[in-house]
């Protein structure tokens, strides 16, 4: 039996945790399940999601459900520049993590329909991209292969010489 | 788990937040990066989500790219024109996109890739100015003035907000853009072949027209002019614009009298300038062909002149000069817009000869209210426009108008007899041509009077068309409602007002809801020809109406990018309606590329298309089953006898399967149908009673 507000959510690898229910439904996908099951006590399979992400995920909907965001971050969508440099000082400590983890939350966020954690996760990796100053930097720190030629490469370089800071 | 892992939506997501820097470094780190970040419909997409307004045209630049592209070329003579090439698309959203230290690096690059080509210089500077101007015109013909013109009925602010620009931050990244509405007035707006854009101007733009007007010169001269001097004319200018808009137009008749003098005055100064003007152009000749010599004989001095130039120096003094004339332009437009929204309730009158001719039945829907407000507080009928047109003649006044008067019209070989043919709208148009001005005429008394005279009559052959329909109408004991009806689609057919239609509609609308079916199916006269077609064609509408409410949802569903780049309005069923009424407000775009609300919400082509598969399907069998339901229910028999032997349910069934193919849930296809039966079911029951009275 789940105390009384709470609702059980179980990880793809079977993990289980209790949790408020307004906190839940921060999540849509989790809030569309809530209106549609009768019973309460029922566990919730979050499938797409492992423990170890699920649990940072109602880490993150527990924190933003008890200090709500004076700024909310869909107001931004019609601004003609989208910015990154608007994460607040918690998100950014809860994204500095592995980027396994960042991107696995990128994907629980989308799955459960987390908007505002989507958004943040996103705009990490962007300011992850952003601080590389070369094609090579950003290999390095996302562990790409490089799949071109030399001369693939240089044409490329070319291409877009215009625009780059090459002093 | 990588980067790489991550689907195209994702990666897209975060593609997003890139700036362009960015951007190309990471589409260097992969192939498949460097194809998802170099394909056009990425650009495009960043476009649509960075400048959904500007959607359209967009499309219409993605569609007919090759031309696009050749008319922005340069001549293969031009060898720097290569630099262009590769990414051309991309520089121009850049250009469009970018902040003004974006587009100061883009000119630094160039002038870097100068240094290795110093034989070129010159050339390159004016070619860079050329990039610019074309990119500028572009913008506006492609993009802008296709905005504006479709916004022929709403205000120019409107247009501003519509375009996000910001008016009080100066240095706004949209900045560029507000250089490019100045841009528009003075490129295209001023220019003869732009007739449309330009009346469009003045009527909702009367200030801003004025201003510029006034400091034409100064536009016209790039912007190098005296800064005190500016501002000298600006203190002028507002002084003037507080005095125009605090007369009293009734007090304008006493001015009568002058209105020849102003005219000889207007007329000499004319010539004035007109021989100035002459006089200037051959000057340039004769300048043009002295400077080709003499660049010819100094080609080879330059060139080692050069070497001792500090290029630097040079080429920051000209990049100086070009963002003090964009300045400029900024500074003169935003005293103008600020003016607008100070005096946007004055400026009214100005625009009613547009709506005043023949034509003025049809157009005087789309006038805004709230720009007369004398119009707030009567009702807005035929005969009160009548009444008013006069009074509203007297308040057109605009010095910068051209007065003709009709005598003066026969002078230029224009008889009355061609006078009375002419509407007034027409009139104005050949007078145009005839006198090559491209300043808006103001017309007479007497050529007002021969305008009234040939609406009266037109109006006058309704009035007596309408009281034999009535007496028939009578007679036949038709119902009023109905004969409404056939009236706005008898005007419609006549005068292409689809206005009216609509109007019909929304009327035929509550009827139905008060009395769903029986009107249109149960009634004695539905056979009558007459009758049947217009019937039928509303009612069609209105069902499509009622689905396209429906139909929202499941386009919804279909968006295939995230939810967040969704480009709807705030009233995405009203534009739903709009397209299928085919009204006014929505403007096919080089023909049906895409679709623009007036209020700058962005039907994307995709949904339209979408709509355009599914709407058969879905409105054939929603109407089926409102006719089974109807059938069942209200036992009427009348225009059903063939209906009834046609099995319903397995049609049905059909149509279910097809649209089944698009991967929408049965389910919810059910529910769509049992809602609007539903919802129909209890006004159909409210309204049996009545149903047999007309069967009766």
């Amino acid at each position: 039996m789940t105390e009384l507000g709470k609702i059980k959510l179980v990880s793809s690898d079977s993990q289980e945790f209790e949790v408020d229910r307004e906190v839940a439904a921060m999540s849509q996908t989790i809030k569309n399940l809530l209106e549609a099951i009768e019973d309460e006590n029922t566990a919730i399979p979050i499938e797409n999601v492992k423990g170890e992400i699920l649990e940072r995920v109602i880490h993150y909907c527990e924190h933003h459900y008890n200090h709500p965001s004076p700024k909310n971050l869909t107001e931004n969508e019609n601004e003609y520049e989208r910015r990154t440099d608007d994460i607040e000082p918690w998100d950014q400590t809860f994204c500095n993590v592995e980027q396994p983890i960042l991107f696995e939350l990128i994907l629980a966020a989308n799955y459960l329909d987390i908007k505002p954690l989507l958004d943040v996760c996103c705009k990490t990796v962007a300011n992850l991209i952003k601080e590389c100053r070369s094609p090579e930097e950003i290999r390095k720190r996302f562990k790409i292969k490089n799949d071109f030629t030399k001369e693939e490469e240089e044409e490329i370089r070319k291409e877009n010489a215009w625009c780059l800071d090459e002093k | 788990m990588e980067l790489l892992d991550l689907n195209d939506e994702f990666l897209l997501t975060i593609l997003n937040y890139l700036d362009y820097g960015s951007l190309l470094h990471l589409s260097g780190t992969t192939k498949e990066l460097h194809y998802l970040i170099q394909n056009d419909s990425f650009w495009k997409m960043r476009f649509f989500s960075h400048f959904s307004h500007v959607t359209p045209t967009v499309e219409y630049c993605a569609r007919d790219r090759k031309s696009y592209l050749e008319s922005l070329r340069f001549d293969q003579k031009d060898q720097l024109g290569d630099l262009l090439e590769p990414s051309l698309w991309q520089q121009l959203f850049y250009l469009y996109s970018t902040k003004t230290k974006n587009l100061e690096n883009f000119f630094d690059f160039k002038k870097k890739a100068l240094l290795e080509h110093p034989k070129d210089v010159q050339r390159y500077v004016s070619i860079l100015q050329r990039i610019v101007s074309k990119v500028r015109y572009h913008f506006c013909n492609f993009i802008l003035k296709p905005l504006i013109i479709s916004e022929s009925n709403r205000n120019f602010s409107d247009l501003l907000k519509g375009l996000n620009l910001r008016i009080d931050e100066e240095f706004d990244p949209l900045f560029v853009q507000i250089g490019w509405v100045s841009s528009i007035i003075i490129q295209i707006g001023f220019t003869k072949k732009n007739r449309d854009l330009q009346i469009l101007l003045i009527e909702n733009n009367s200030i801003l027209y004025k201003y510029i007007i006034k400091n034409e010169e100064l536009f016209s001269n790039n912007g190098f002019v005296d800064l005190d001097k500016e501002f000298e004319e600006e203190k002028k200018s507002k002084i003037q614009f507080q005095q125009y808009f605090t007369l009293d137009p009734h007090s304008l008749s006493n001015n009568e009298k002058n209105e020849k003098e102003k005219e000889i005055k207007e007329d000499k100064k004319l010539k004035k300038e007109i021989e100035i003007q002459k006089e200037i152009s051959k000057k340039t000749k004769i300048e043009i062909e002295i400077e080709k010599e003499k660049e010819k004989e100094t080609e080879e001095e330059e060139i080692i002149e050069f070497k001792k130039f500090e290029f630097q120096e040079l080429s920051n003094t000209k990049i100086q000069t070009q963002i003090k004339i964009e300045d400029m332009i900024i500074k003169k437009l935003l005293v103008a817009i600020k003016l607008i929204f100070k005096k946007k309730e004055l400026f009214t009158f100005i625009s009613f000869n547009r709506y005043y001719t023949n034509k003025a039945s049809i157009r005087y829907d789309k006038i805004e209210h709230r720009n007369f407000p004398w119009l707030k507080t009567h009702q807005w009928t035929e005969n009160y426009f009548f009444k008013n047109e006069r009074k509203a003649m007297h308040h057109r006044f605009d010095e910068r108008m051209k007065i003709i008067s009709g005598i003066e019209l026969s002078k230029l070989g224009l008889s009355f007899q061609q006078l009375k043919e002419f509407n007034l709208f027409e009139l104005e148009k050949e007078v145009i041509k005839f006198l090559d001005t491209t300043k808006p005429i103001l017309f007479d008394q007497r050529c007002i009077d021969l305008a009234i005279e040939n609406n009266q009559r037109y109006y006058r052959k309704i009035k007596d068309k309408r009281k034999q329909l009535k007496k028939n109408w009578k007679k036949k004991k038709i119902n009023h409602f109905k004969i409404k009806i056939t009236r706005y689609h008898s005007k419609q057919t006549k005068l292409g007002n689809d206005f009216n239609l609509q109007m019909a509609l929304e009327k035929m609308e509550k009827m139905i809801q008060k009395e769903p079916f029986p009107i249109f199916f149960g009634n004695k006269n539905w056979k009558q020809k007459s009758y049947s077609k217009n019937l039928k064609i509303a009612y069609l509408r209105i069902v499509k109406r009622y689905i396209s409410s429906l139909l929202l949802p499941i386009l919804l569903k279909w968006w295939p990018w995230p939810s967040d780049t969704l480009i709807f309005g705030n009233d995405p069923l009203d534009m739903m309606n709009d397209l299928f009424f085919q009204s006014p407000k929505i403007n096919f775009f080089h023909g049906d590329i895409s679709i623009c609300h007036s209020n700058f919400k962005i039907w994307p082509l995709f949904l339209v298309n979408m709509a355009l598969k599914l709407i058969p399907l879905i409105s054939s069998l929603v109407t089926l089953q409102i006719k089974n339901n109807f059938y069942k229910k209200c036992k009427i028999i009348n225009s059903f006898s063939n209906i009834k032997k046609i099995d319903m349910e397995k049609q049905l069934l059909q149509i279910k399967k097809k649209i089944l193919k698009y991967n929408i849930d049965e389910e919810y296809i059910d529910e769509l149908i049992n809602l609007n039966i539903n919802s129909n079911d209890e006004d159909e029951d409210e309204d049996d009673d009545n149903d047999d009275d007309s069967n009766n």
